[in-house]
């Protein structure tokens, strides 16, 4: 269980940068053939996927350090995932997060636990690339 | 796709979109794609310390691809919004096809708008994530 008074908790901002290998190897697994996404020309500029923001968010090396609030990584599941968009993410850009525990909530007497997490891009020009909320489900 | 965004109106299907089986190279792949390196997506050995049969699909992988069902039918450039519910657990060997509605026009922002339903659902008719995006319609 995660404690409550983790909840508002803004973790360190972190740094991603974009890269066109990240992107076309994202594109390649998904079967994503479009050159927008996927142009193999090396000096291409490509665009990043409507769901890439959580791939970037998973970039963090420290993101897993979530487990110091508690989290099992065997015992949780995506619940939901929505995203509000703001400029586009480019290969080249440099992505500043920003992350925090929004709630913290328990269903069935406590045998499911939900962390939700509020996140929101910024690009090198400090312009937001969007936000996105994650809520994750542990089993307890 | 060229739409014709007088013509639109609620109740019209998205083209669907249908991805090969999911197999445990997939899943392998994905992981470093997306950077969702947790392992128990990947290590069968841990899944099964963690009470699970065998390792499962990474949801992201299914909303990736409601992601391109949507840019197919608009350019990325619209979204507005979009977001997924994980229903169940994808398997490995699930064949994921992608739906999407039309549930209503509206205006927002000053831009006319379309809100979409969505869902992905496995080859046994089991829908794996049901969701919402709202596109810019001009």
């Amino acid at each position: 269980m995660v404690d409550q008074s983790w909840v508002g908790t803004e973790f360190e901002p972190t740094v991603v940068d974009i890269t066109a290998h990240q992107l076309r190897f994202f594109a390649k697994v998904t079967g994503e053939t479009r050159d927008e996404y996927a142009n193999p020309d090396p000096d291409a500029v490509l665009l990043a996927p409507p769901t890439f923001l959580f791939s970037v968010g998973m970039a963090d090396p420290d993101f897993f350090e979530i487990r110091k609030l508690g989290i099992n990584l065997g015992k949780i599941l995506h619940a939901t995932q929505s995203f509000e968009y703001g400029e586009p993410i480019r290969s080249g850009d440099r992505i500043t997060l920003r992350r925090k525990l929004a709630d913290r909530f328990e269903k069935k007497g406590g045998a499911l636990e939900f962390l939700v997490l509020e996140c929101e891009g910024f690009n090198q020009r400090g312009e937001s690339v969007g936000r996105m909320t994650s809520t994750i489900v542990e089993r307890h | 796709m060229n739409i014709d965004w007088t013509t639109i109106k609620a109740g019209d299907d998205l083209p669907s979109l249908t991805r090969p089986p999911i197999r445990r190279t997939t899943l392998a792949l994905f992981a470093g794609a997306s950077n969702d390196h947790n392992p128990i997506h990947i290590d069968i050995d841990f899944a099964k310390s963690a009470g699970m049969d065998d390792v499962f699909a990474h949801g992201a992988l299914s909303m990736a691809w409601l992601g391109q069902a949507l840019t197919h039918w608009v350019p990325q450039s619209a979204l507005r919004t979009f977001e997924t519910k994980f229903v169940s657990i994808t398997q490995l060997g699930a064949e994921i096809s992608c739906h999407g509605k039309v549930e209503e026009l509206f205006e927002a922002d000053g831009e006319p708008r379309a809100r979409l339903a969505l869902m992905a659902i496995d080859q046994h008719g089991d829908i794996k994530l049901t969701g919402e995006a709202v596109v810019s319609i001009k």
